[in-house]
């Protein structure tokens, strides 16, 4: 009795235990984990109105989002960002300090917010010209190659200002996959600017005026130690997405919070993914990607690409001439470059939903025999990298793959020549040994 | 020698059936004794495959046998000089494989035996000098007679130049190059004898043979042309040698033509032009021979100073023009680094860089012949003693082939034979006058035995009892002294095929201090655990030495290997090497490596290791970027080669050094590092550190260290900063005041 009683009790334990799993991992499937770290002092995320209204904005709208966010103080000593090895977080709101230091200096610092990035967790980084980066988030940002300016320095610009604050408009706007235009027509923006190092995969979002400086000395003469940027070389917002997809975006101010924004660093826009990659020989469309082709052979190569759109994919269409997709074919160097063209829309399931945009190639392979690539490398500034190598093989051709001797007009005369000697030979002997010279072969017998 | 006649009989048989019958016994014990002295290196060790080349061979007849014919022939193999891929079908010569090949089809499909690919190839080189003994009995035979024969059998069996080549497990073109070599020699001789299409033809099948073989099939296109030609300059024109000589080059020359890496060459390489030219002047010789038949002896004397000079003028002019438009290849860098060995050294480091394209050093030739060496000029001189034809072949191939073997080391491979063969000649004809102890017998019994030499001095006058005793002492003498060199010959061939050529240097043996021996596996322990630790596709980068081993035995794509037909890309690998870290990384990632193999001998002083390759790395890449890369860079201040403090800069820098030494000093706990074979200290504060690779394994001997290539950083940095950021984390020093950074402007 004792031993079925035992019996029915595990299994009830492995049922708990099993929707316990579920229930966690529903729990973790539905919301975006998102941790915001923040100064007590500027902000308390106990009472919502403690913040600047930027930052209690920031805060709503994040909350609109569903995220599930949770709240960690600078100073505190027990924030991790890691369970075994695991990301605890899918996103990392950092709110301006008033202090350079942090507290868990372990947990908490740029090589672990590096290794966040290397997980895949995006972060926003939010400045301001009155308060500090701690020195982790500095450094983290110094790495990647962006410069926030320090505490104290503020843009300047004399000659677009409203009201004595420095205005800026779409045509700031640098990037306009992340931020198509600012929500009202102008802005006043005070906050600080960022120098950007030429970091292929950090880009400006927005830049400053021509006419605008950074700086901390506002009274006396401006001197050269006293300016942090200049000009169109300084950079009011900055993003960066690093070669896994992770995003990060750094805004000199929380004025410059919007949706578009989040939209981005939190990977709800411009999300692609790359749904197929299919090459085959144009008379053998039944063979889909072979390892081994010829040479000029004539292959027909094809993409399909979606982007997430409210957690779907849908056709990603490249309509803009500068952006187009292209497929290098490569051994060492591009023997072919090819932009690829537009097919429509189709599945990738093979359904009927559509959820994918394909784009095709169709080229000749060189005369060369090698190890080439199907180099498809598609990586600009604001949208999700889109890579893809496929390595095949073009051989020569067989000894039975070339023209044969009678099909070439230029061996005719050599192939008669030939035949012409063969046959020449037969009648000169027969001549020698029977007509000609009797004497001969009468002799030798 | 008892000479035959039909009716002699001993015992109650023909005495002529007892000769075959013991010929045949001596056959097969030469044969036991070919293969048996080829053995001691799968008795040492095991049946395995040697060196580099031949595991080139293996694979390509695994491939053979593992997919059809024309599979093979039309193989293109994109496993190895990624990522250009090698036309490996029609870049080889298929002889070898095809040979073993046959023969494991006819063991598995006729006779049931299913045997192991690898136990083919390795067995086929021994197998096949018992071949080349009967080769040579049936040539030298042709020269002297069956004696002779049979002593270069014996010397072909065991003569250690040969065996260098030819041990078990050294499956390589000349494992069977050698026999076809003899026959074709001797099928020449025989067609160039009689005037036989039939043997000529013999001779253009195995010239066919020899041609899928081995490239050195020159050797023979050149060296019986040659005979022809001299035999016409000494006025010895004749019908049977227009015949032989003809058939032989037209048949050869077409068939050779369809092995595919030879193509056209024939007929367009100025390697080939000698057999062509001497084709031409034979059917002008005959043609003369003609006219002469018809007119008078003025006329044809006009004749024949007026169309030798047009003739020849309207050759070379031809030869001129044509290697001017570049319908004939001119003369390729081996042929003329064998007439100036400083060739090489200065204009292709590459083929000087092969320590078997070195010059021979003296001791090699008594090292490999033993007596051997100093019998030869005297049956050399025996041959021109008698010079028939036949013998005019063995002046011109001894002269040849030791001026050859003088520049070449390989090529005393193609000496041993004519060695063995003259000095048969020789110590036969020594056996000839020396063993006759018939007369001297004799004549103390009898003295009416008049007949049965043929003419021997000693006969001419009777000896007395005191000169007979002197005759028979000295003749003893003789003979005692040469049973002895014989014997010690045996001795000594066996002595040096047991100690020096019967490694198969994939796997090393060494004497500890205590005359323990030990067994030193790195190779193979790196190999496979390239084999069973990295994806199939990944790309291994290592000096071209080290390509057909790792194709071979950790069947991963290699960027350049022994096949050294792409000098660009060797030294493009060569530039890696010797470049420092960040020129290195855009090399090792257009080129999609995933892991670089060193082979590192400091540790163990292991001598042949790839620092003391360096040079010819940094020289043969400076070839193609001489902006880039200066040898001279590379040495010490003072311009010594140096790898301890003193070391320059690039030297330090470069990725060869790094690679090397990397966590070296870590052995000698806290002191500095020793390397043992260069004799220098490695400081310990200037031990190497690694930015663009991370160590993957290295061996139990750090024999052979490999490194996998770093993947681009995440976040854009180049891997420099990176591990500079990852170490500077550790130590946290914080920085007060925020500095403006210098940046180039945005673009």
């Amino acid at each position: 009795m004792i031993g079925q009683r035992s019996f029915i009790f595990s299994i009830l334990l492995a049922i708990v235990y099993i929707l316990g799993i579920a229930s966690a991992e529903s729990r973790q499937l539905d919301k975006f984990q998102v941790l915001v770290k923040y100064d007590a002092e500027l902000y308390n995320p106990g009472q919502a109105s403690s913040g600047t209204p930027e930052t209690t904005n920031l805060i709503k709208e994040l909350q609109q989002r569903g995220y599930e966010l949770s709240y960690e103080s600078y100073e505190s000593e027990n924030t991790t960002l890691f369970l075994e090895g695991e990301p605890k977080y899918d996103h990392l709101v950092l709110l301006p300090s008033s202090s350079r230091t942090s507290g868990s200096q372990k947990t908490f610092n740029q090589r672990e917010l590096l290794k966040f990035i290397n997980t895949n967790g995006n972060i926003l980084v939010v400045g301001d010209s009155d308060s500090f980066l701690p020195d982790a988030v500095r450094l983290l940002l110094n790495e990647i190659g962006i410069f926030p300016s320090p505490k104290g320095y503020k843009y300047v610009d004399h000659f677009n200002t409203k009201k004595g604050v420095p205005q800026i408009t779409n045509s700031n706007i640098v990037n306009k996959h992340v931020l198509p235009e600012l929500p009202s027509k102008g802005i006043s923006y005070k906050g600080s600017s960022a120098l950007l190092s030429n970091n292929k995969l950090a880009f400006p979002i927005i830049k400053g005026t021509s006419t605008s400086f950074t700086t901390n000395k506002f009274e006396d003469t401006v001197t050269e130690d006293s300016i942090w940027s200049y000009g169109e070389q300084g950079f009011l917002a900055v993003g960066f997405q690093a070669l896994n997809n992770a995003r990060l975006v750094w805004l000199g101010s929380g004025s410059l919070v919007n949706n578009e924004i989040l939209d981005w660093v939190f990977q709800a826009k411009k999300v692609l993914k790359l749904q197929f990659v299919q090459h085959y020989h144009n008379d053998r469309p039944q063979f889909i990607n072979p390892k081994t082709y010829r040479i000029k052979d004539n292959i027909f190569y094809t993409v399909g690409i979606s982007e997430y759109v409210n957690g779907r994919l849908a056709p990603y269409k490249v309509d803009n001439d500068k952006e187009k997709l292209q497929i290098e074919f490569t051994m060492l160097d591009p023997y072919q470059r090819i932009n690829l063209k537009p097919l429509g829309s189709g599945s990738s399931k093979g359904d009927n939903t559509l959820d994918t945009y394909i784009y095709y190639a169709n080229f000749t392979i060189p005369d060369r025999h090698g190890i080439f690539t199907l180099d498809l490398d598609y990586k600009l500034n604001g949208l999700g990298y889109i890579s893809d190598k496929r390595v095949v093989n073009v051989r020569h051709l067989a000894n039975d793959e070339y023209k044969r001797s009678w099909e070439i007009p230029n061996s005719w005369f050599y192939v008669a020549s030939a035949s012409l000697v063969v046959v020449g030979w037969f009648f000169f002997i027969v001549n020698f040994l029977y007509i000609s010279n009797t004497n001969i072969a009468k002799k030798t017998v | 020698m008892v000479t035959s006649k039909p009716q002699e009989k001993l015992f109650g048989v023909r005495v002529e059936t007892i000769r075959s019958l013991l010929r045949v016994i001596i056959f097969i014990s030469i044969a036991g004794a070919a293969i048996s002295s080829r053995l001691f290196s799968v008795i040492r060790y095991e049946s395995i495959i040697h060196e580099f080349d031949p595991w080139f061979n293996f694979r390509a007849t695994k491939y053979l046998v593992t997919h059809s014919f024309y599979d093979f022939l039309n193989w293109f193999d994109d496993r190895t000089w990624y990522p250009l891929g090698r036309v490996t079908g029609g870049t080889l010569y298929p002889g070898l494989m095809v040979t073993s090949g046959v023969i494991w089809h006819i063991l598995r499909e006729k006779l049931a035996l299913p045997v192991d690919i690898r136990n083919i190839c390795v067995m086929l080189a021994p197998a096949f000098s018992g071949l080349t003994a009967i080769a040579t009995y049936f040539l030298t035979k042709e020269m002297k007679d069956s004696n002779a024969g049979l002593l270069a059998a014996i010397f072909m069996g065991i003569a250690p130049g040969y065996i260098s080549r030819s041990v078990a497990g050294s499956y390589d073109n000349e494992a069977i190059s050698i026999t076809l070599l003899m026959a074709t020699f001797y099928f020449w001789i025989k067609a160039m004898k009689l005037g036989s299409i039939y043997f000529a033809t013999l001779t253009a099948l195995f010239y066919f043979y020899m041609v899928s073989a081995w490239g050195g099939y020159v050797f023979i296109t050149n060296i019986i042309p040659l005979h022809v030609f001299v035999l016409l300059i000494m006025g010895r024109y004749s019908h049977r040698l227009y015949t032989a000589y003809s058939t032989w080059y037209a048949l050869g020359t077409l068939a050779s033509m369809q092995i595919p890496f030879v193509g056209f060459l024939p007929i367009r390489s100025n390697d080939h032009m000698a057999a062509l030219g001497v084709f031409g002047l034979l059917q002008l010789f005959s043609f003369g021979f003609y006219v002469k038949s018809k007119v008078t002896g003025k006329q044809f004397r006009n004749f024949l100073v007026f169309s030798s000079i047009f003739v020849s003028f309207l050759g070379v002019s031809a030869l001129f023009a044509l290697t001017a438009l570049g319908w004939i290849a001119p003369w390729t860098g081996r042929f003329y680094s064998l007439w100036d060995t400083n060739y090489a050294k200065i204009h292709i480091p590459i083929i000087a860089s092969v320590s078997e394209h070195q010059p021979t050093a003296w001791p090699a030739f008594f090292f490999d012949t033993n007596m051997l060496i100093w019998l030869f000029p005297a049956g050399v001189y025996l041959c021109f003693q008698e010079l028939r034809d036949e013998h005019v072949f063995i002046i011109i191939y001894s002269v040849l082939g030791s001026y050859f073997a003088g520049v070449m080391v390989r090529l005393m491979l193609t000496l041993t034979p004519i060695i063995c063969v003259s000095a048969a000649i020789a110590l036969s004809k020594m056996f000839d006058v020396y063993m006759n102890l018939v007369d001297v017998l004799k004549s103390n019994g009898e003295d009416n035995s008049e007949e049965t030499g043929s003419g021997k001095k000693s006969k001419a006058k009777r000896p007395s009892t005191n000169d007979k005793l002197f005759s028979i002492v000295s003749k003893l003498a003789v003979l005692l002294s040469f049973a002895f060199y014989l014997v010690y010959f045996v001795l000594h061939c066996t002595w040096v095929t047991s100690n020096a050529y019967s490694s198969p240097s994939v796997v090393l043996a060494s004497r500890g201090p205590d005359g323990s021996s030990s067994i030193i596996d790195d190779y193979r322990e790196a190999y496979y655990w390239l084999r069973m630790n990295t994806p199939e596709d990944a790309k291994v980068m290592a000096w071209w030495d080290y390509g057909y081993q790792i194709g071979g035995m950790a069947d991963r794509t290699t960027l350049v290997d022994n096949n050294t037909w792409n000098n660009t890309h060797i030294a493009t690998v060569g530039k890696a090497m010797c470049s420092s870290e960040e020129v290195a990384y855009d090399i090792l990632k257009k080129h999609d490596v995933d892991y670089v193999l060193v082979i590192f001998g400091g540790l163990l002083g292991y001598s042949g290791d790839d620092l003391n390759k360096f040079l010819w790395m940094v020289r043969i890449s400076e070839g193609i970027w001489p902006e880039e890369v200066h040898e001279r860079d590379f040495f010490s201040d003072k311009g010594l080669y140096k790898v301890d403090g003193e070391a320059s800069k690039t030297m330090k820098d470069s990725l060869m050094y790094k690679m090397s030494y990397y966590r070296f000093t870590d052995l000698f706990g806290g002191r500095d590092g020793i390397d043992r074979v260069r004799n220098q200290a490695i400081p310990l504060s200037q031990s190497p550190k690694l930015n663009v690779l991370d160590e993957a394994f290295t061996t139990q001997n750090w024999l052979v260290r490999i490194y996998k290539v770093k993947d681009l950083d995440n976040v854009g940095r180049d891997l420099h900063s990176a591990t500079k950021f990852d170490e500077s984390a550790n130590d946290m020093k914080r920085k007060r005041i925020i500095k403006k950074p210098a940046l180039d402007l945005r673009e």
